[in-house]
């Protein structure tokens, strides 16, 4: 499945401090219970089966599933200790996943709150996690579009949207999507005025009736065309990797396809179609069994999706070659 | 990317410009049949006024692309050809044909296919003309747009098929093209490579056809002119005697007391020597929004800030004044636009 030029790619990167910095992959989605956390932790199964070194980040604060999903007990650490800083380096609260390569923070037993942790303790949370020392780091995101869930997406090389074939689903991921775009401007918009008229954009109904990311930028260039340009530059670059799960019918293999143009001609963002999953009964087997779909001798007809998923997304940070974050303040 | 808005006709059907009959008519079955009003896609997204909105659009998209002669007009007005037919060598054609791979869907395996590094190059936004020095050049923030990822979907859509109980999706989309195919003949036959038929001659004036575009004299032979590469070939190279440029009409004669209209704004433009399709390549406004500002057919307009933005453009382009053109042109404005 992965060439050569894959198993030997170096992923980390060396910060201006030399410390090392892993890729890191965010999965989100805006729906709850659609199954994020299921493909993080089977994706991360097989990223770790094909010879990386990946480390799960449980970041669904005050909903943690993924250690449920690995199928593994409660760890004796989580990501809270890290918080509140009852260890001092966020390697301590890494736990053995008993798969080679595999390890995870965990959510599991955080504090009463950890939903709702400060600004600083977020900042400190996403500078530590980027620079784990391992080949690449996936984190699982909560339901919703948080600034919190919308931070963690925004830090990540690559940000993951799952949908299923559902409206509701469809509902939500559009709004996760524009609400990401909108984040992101707003962080890399320094002038107050213009982060006004971002901020009038995020409202549903607003003075200048700006309805999409597009209608944003159309104003913003008939302001400034120059800003108009950086906003357009910023936007294409802006480029969610979108993955169908529980695809049942022939008309759901086309969903992927026909989300990213819809998106495409409504909001002018390219998502970029990574692939989908079948609906399969061993899904919830599992998860009822607490056991993971690809763990040490298990196995699923989902397999071959999962691997080729691994697959792209290994693809894609090839591309990106060097870290393209969607840095927040550039 | 543009937004439904603002995409050219091959966007809106999701095609490219060297993509043959059959290839256009594929995409165009496609995007109806994503975007129709019963597909989950679009739920949540479009309101309903807004879906019939780029239905239409689409469907005159296909109109023109579909028929040989309005689509090697069209080609011709947005650069996509030079006034011989032949493909432009720095135009669309080949920046999109060599650099951006068709998206296909999950189907069956095939081999790992070379990732382009370039990203895509929106290729009309590196055209500006001499003459309008006083526009603001679009930035090439070109860090950003490099270190943006590669645009191959191909390569993301070929993976190998799972062993599922799904069957295989159906193969509408068009298999990525050969780029021979992209090589316009001498005698002037279309990029399919079918002949075209009866072409009917230029008409002899600027003066619009009345159909859905323009055939420009003057701003062909900028486009000729300006995106003609310095090393082509001679056959490339258009001759003197077939790019003499034609005189404008006279400018209008325009005081502070003028109120402009959408004609008077027409005049200026042919006056200027712009077709509409020139006008929207050079400052991103769709033609269907130009035409309409023209043609003062206010139902089809949008919101008035964006009017507003668009007449700025304009006057920039037109080298008229801003305030004196946007105040007394939307004071035509029925009350409901305004």
């Amino acid at each position: 499945m992965l060439t050569e030029q894959q198993t030997t790619f170096e992923f980390s990167r060396l910060d201006a401090n030399g410390v090392r910095e892993s890729a890191v992959v965010a999965v989100g989605g805006g729906k709850g219970g659609i199954g994020k956390t299921l493909m993080t932790a089977n994706l991360g199964i097989c990223l770790a089966k094909s010879g990386r070194k990946v480390v799960l980040v449980d970041a669904d604060l005050g909903g943690s599933n993924l250690h449920t999903c690995l199928g593994i007990d409660f760890p004796d650490v989580s990501l809270s200790d890290f918080v509140q800083r009852r260890v001092d380096r966020i390697e301590d609260i890494i736990v053995d996943t008993g798969i080679d390569g595999l390890g995870l923070i965990s959510g599991a037993q955080d504090f009463l709150g950890s939903a709702n942790i400060k600004y600083t303790q977020k900042m400190r949370v996403l500078r530590e996690i980027c620079r784990i020392d391992t080949d690449l780091v996936l984190m699982d995101l909560g339901s919703g579009t948080s600034f919190n869930v919308l931070d963690f997406f925004l830090v990540s090389d690559l940000g993951i949207v799952m949908i299923v074939p559902e409206p509701t689903s469809l509902e939500n991921s559009y709004r996760f999507i524009k609400s990401a775009f909108y984040r992101l401007l707003r962080h890399r918009e320094k002038n107050q005025s213009y982060r006004k008229i971002i901020e009038e954009a995020m409202e549903t109904h607003n003075e200048k009736n700006i309805r999409t990311p597009y209608d944003l930028i159309r104003v913003i260039s008939s302001l400034d065309p120059q800003k108009g340009d950086q906003y357009r530059s910023w936007m294409m670059a802006f480029r969610p990797l979108l993955v169908i799960n529980q695809v049942r019918s022939p008309e759901d293999t086309e969903l992927g396809q026909a989300v990213r143009m819809a998106c495409q001609k409504y909001f002018g963002i390219d998502l970029d179609f990574l692939g989908q999953i079948a609906y399969d009964d061993s899904v919830w087997k599992s998860v009822r069994r607490r056991a993971s779909l690809l763990g040490n001798g298990n196995d699923s007809p989902l397999a071959p999706y999962f691997m080729q998923l691994a697959d792209a997304v290994l693809k894609r940070l090839i591309e990106l070659r060097v870290s393209n974050r969607w840095n927040m303040s550039e | 990317m543009r937004d439904f808005r603002e995409q050219n006709y091959y966007e809106l059907l999701d095609a490219k410009p060297h993509y043959s009959a059959q290839e256009l008519e594929q995409c165009y079955q496609r995007v109806k049949r994503f975007l129709s009003p019963d597909s989950v896609a679009t739920y949540a997204l479009f309101q309903p006024e807004e879906l019939n909105l780029l239905r239409r659009r689409i469907e005159e998209a296909f109109r023109v692309l579909s028929s040989p002669e309005r689509r090697k007009h069209y080609d011709q007005e947005m650069g996509h050809l030079n006034a011989q037919g032949w493909p432009n060598p720095v135009g669309p054609i080949w920046a999109s044909a060599a650099q951006s791979p068709v998206e296909e869907p999950l189907a069956k395996p095939e081999p790992p296919k070379t990732v382009d590094s370039n990203p895509l190059q929106e290729p009309l936004e590196q055209v500006l003309p001499d003459n309008n020095a006083q526009l603001p050049s679009a930035p090439a923030d070109s860090q950003t747009i490099d270190a943006a990822p590669s645009q191959s979907e191909s390569a993301d859509a070929s993976a190998a098929s799972p062993q599922a109980t799904l069957q295989d999706p159906p193969q509408d989309t068009p298999a990525q093209p050969d780029l021979s195919s992209a090589i316009v003949a001498p005698n002037g036959t279309c990029i399919s490579g079918e002949p075209v038929k009866d072409v009917p001659a230029p008409p002899s004036s600027i003066d619009e056809r009345g159909d859905a575009f323009e055939t420009p004299k003057a701003s062909e032979t900028l486009i000729a002119a300006q995106t003609a590469p310095a090393t082509s070939g001679d056959a490339l190279r258009p001759k003197k005697s077939e790019t003499t440029p034609v005189p404008p009409p006279c400018a209008p004669n325009i005081t502070s007391d003028t109120k402009f209209s959408g004609e008077l704004l027409k005049q200026v433009r042919q006056s200027r020597g712009l077709t509409l399709e020139r006008v929207a390549e050079i400052t991103k406004i769709n033609i269907f929004y130009l035409r309409t500002i023209e043609e003062e057919r206010y139902s089809n307009l949008p919101a008035e800030v964006y009017v507003r933005g668009y007449l700025r453009m304009v006057c920039q382009l037109y080298g008229l004044d801003t305030r004196q053109v946007t105040s007394t042109y939307l004071e035509r404005l029925p009350q409901s636009k305004s």
